[in-house]
């Protein structure tokens, strides 16, 4: 396992940021003043209880919602100033919680579509091979890659809610329990994608999970609990 | 244009939402035709019944001469006018028809007479009230019509036509009452009047027989000095311009001094349904656009509900606001073109009978006690043309940019999390 250099370049900042969700009675501070700086090269993986705001967190630092107080800077600029659209469109990607695949459309489709929104152009061939050799990578053979998404287990859905987010080329991967409906071989896999992703390609991968194994497998482990985010002391 | 084309997938992906959402469209759009049709087809109706009926308004003055009666006709607010100057005149080498009854106090045989015939100088004959009315009829040949202004023509009676052995093209002689101008009109038509002789003796120039019509100049030339027209009758399309005409009059004629009536009755008999088929037309489309409006924007807005998520994934992914909209306005066009073609196509077809079941009905009012019953309209022409079709596929258009526009932008203006977390 290769261990992050100090002098890693810094690619995320979170400066002080707090969020709290205002809803009809009352007000919940999920995140209070948190303070990070994530580097490229490096997986990260985010332990927390259940409503702990991990997901949150991830929703913030990946330019879906904006704090209610302190700001993130993605290569030392300020996200309102480089547009959350465009953070979002070229910078990062997200595997969400929910999957939240397109309905209406097969795997295949589901994968070529975000690469068309990102402008992602695969180094060689088409984006539609590229589509099918990241699916199946992943475990999804043609047959169910050209099936509706809804006519897939939920676990494959899983899959190719990491296919399409792989697919986009992206600085930083965040992903919200992507292992959550996998057997352990499958899991392992991705496990493995992520760590070449930020070994090999030097991007920064930040995964939120509850497993042990998956976090034991990463460079570094965050811990937040009661809106505050703390780095474990380094367990190789 | 990545966005066409997920449209593209999308409404594939939905063939029954997309059918549900096209009959929807086809139905609307089909009705907002049916109304704009119905109000062209009445709109050219009334136009064509007031052209044909119109509404007559009659001039009388002491003294009006032909000359002013035709500055009168010659308003732009007139279709067609008649001006009768009448005349008495002399029988030549044929004989009038003489009362059975003999005179009281037989006749005066030195009495100078004034002449037996009544010659009415007219314009325009089929304007004359028992013409149009249709009591009097030509039995032969045709009326007095302004092209006959300046040739020697007559119309007689058929009693008159019938002593004398005169048929059309027939020419004879008659004189002015001092005997000192002459004219020898050709026949060119024979009416009859229903009147009949009366029981009692009556001068021969008051039987019904011994009235003719010839043009103006023609009668210009048997009178003794100035003629002066009776009365002018001039047809103008709507009793609203009437007052527009009594007002053109006072110019030519000075304020008060001279008598206006205008006879609407024909007018508001035969054109003012064929206004109401129109009104409610309008009224029709405008329920129809509005109701239609509501519907769309319903229908829309729930997909747009049920499409929060998509929204919501796509602009995670840094998806351009606009691309959106774009991609759920081309859904809706693509649904609402092929319904205005089908709209068109089925109201080429159906419209016809469509607009005949609504505007015929005009045509079996009984309008005999009016005006003469051939004056009648034309059956309504209802026609698709290019304008309406467009107009249709201006306000589908135009609903399906509102309501998918509107709802749109509500959920556009929050952050992808809110629009993926938000389950309303
Ligand atoms: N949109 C919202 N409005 C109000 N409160 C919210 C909203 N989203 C989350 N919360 C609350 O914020 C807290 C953190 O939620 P979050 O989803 O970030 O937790 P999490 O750590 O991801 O939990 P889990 O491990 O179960 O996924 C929870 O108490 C949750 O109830
Ligand atoms: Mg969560």
């Amino acid at each position: 396992m290769t261990t992050a250099t100090t002098t890693a370049p810094p690619v995320l900042h979170l400066a002080g940021i707090s969020h709290t969700y205002s809803g009809q009675r009352r007000r919940t501070t999920v995140l209070r003043d948190v303070e990070y700086t994530f580097e490229r090269g490096t997986f990260y993986t985010i332990l927390g209880p259940s409503g702990s705001g991990k997901t949150t967190l991830l929703s913030l630092a990946s330019g879906l919602d904006t704090p209610t107080r302190g700001s993130i800077a993605f290569n030392g600029q300020d996200l309102s100033h480089l547009g959350l659209g465009r953070y979002r469109n070229k910078h990062a990607a997200t595997i969400f919680q929910q999957y939240n695949l397109l309905t209406y459309m097969t795997a295949l489709q589901n994968v070529t579509t975000a690469m068309e929104i990102t402008g992602a152009k695969p180094a060689t061939g088409s984006r539609k091979a590229r589509a099918l050799q990241l699916l199946g990578d992943i475990g999804l053979d043609k047959a169910m890659a050209t099936r509706n998404v809804m006519q897939l287990s939920g676990g494959q859905q899983q899959r190719v809610a990491i296919a399409r987010a792989l697919a986009c080329d992206v600085d930083i991967l965040f992903a919200d329990e992507p292992t959550g409906n996998l057997d352990e071989g499958t899991a392992q896999g991705i496990i493995d994608t992520f760590s070449d992703l930020a070994h090999q390609q030097d991007k920064c991968v930040v995964v939120v999970t509850h497993s042990q194994r998956l976090a034991a497998q990463s460079d570094r482990v965050l811990n937040l609990r009661k809106g505050k985010l703390t780095e474990q002391a380094n367990t190789p | 244009m990545n966005f066409v084309k997920r449209a593209g997938t999308s409404l594939g992906a939905r063939k029954s939402k997309t059918a549900a959402l096209l009959a929807i469209f086809l139905v609307i759009c089909t009705l907002l035709l049916g109304g704009f049709l119905l109000q062209a087809a009445a709109a050219r109706q009334e136009a064509d019944a007031q052209r044909a009926i119109g509404v007559d308004a009659t001039v009388r003055k002491e003294g009006l001469t032909p000359a002013l009666a035709d500055r009168l006709g010659g308003s732009a607010l007139v279709h067609r006018y008649n001006a009768e100057v009448a005349v008495r005149a002399g029988a030549q080498g044929f004989a009038p028809l003489t009362s059975r009854v003999p005179e009281p106090g037989g006749t005066a045989a030195g009495k100078k007479d004034k002449g037996a015939l009544a010659v009415n100088g007219v314009r325009d004959s089929d304007m004359l009230l028992p013409f149009s009315y249709g009591s009097t009829k030509l039995t032969a040949g045709r009326g007095i019509t302004p092209e006959d202004a300046g040739r020697d023509v007559a119309v007689i009676e058929q009693r008159l036509a019938d002593k004398n052995r005169l048929k059309v093209g027939d020419t004879f002689r008659i004189g002015s009452a001092d005997g000192k101008r002459t004219s020898a009109p050709k026949i060119v038509g024979i009416f009859q009047d229903p009147a009949q002789e009366p029981t009692t003796w009556v001068a021969p120039n008051e039987l019904p027989g011994n009235t003719l019509y010839v043009p103006a100049d023609t009668a210009k030339k048997l009178t003794s000095g100035t003629a002066t027209v009776r009365e002018v009758v001039l047809r103008i399309g709507s009793p609203d311009q009437a007052r527009q005409l009594h007002v053109e009059a006072e110019h030519l004629l000075g304020k008060g001094g001279f008598e206006f009536h205008v006879n609407d009755k024909a007018y508001k008999d035969q054109v003012l349904p064929i206004q109401r088929v129109g009104t409610f037309a309008g009224l029709l489309v405008r329920v129809i656009a509005l109701a239609g409006a509501l519907i769309l924007g319903l229908i829309v807005m729930l997909q747009i509900r049920e499409r929060r998520c998509e929204f919501g994934v796509l602009l995670a992914m840094g998806e351009k606001k606009w691309k959106l909209m774009g991609q759920h306005l081309v859904e809706v066009a693509a649904v609402a073109l092929p319904a205005v073609a089908i709209a068109a196509l089925a109201g080429s077809l159906g419209g016809q009978a469509a607009g005949e079941a609504f505007l015929s009905h005009q045509d079996d009012e009984p309008v005999s006690a009016t005006r003469a019953p051939d004056s009648g309209i034309a059956p309504p022409a209802v026609r698709v043309e290019a304008a309406d079709v467009g107009k249709v596929a201006g306000i589908a258009l135009g609903m399906s940019l509102v309501s998918t526009v509107v709802p749109g932008i509500g959920i556009l203006r929050l952050h992808p999390r809110s629009i993926l977390t938000d389950t309303e």
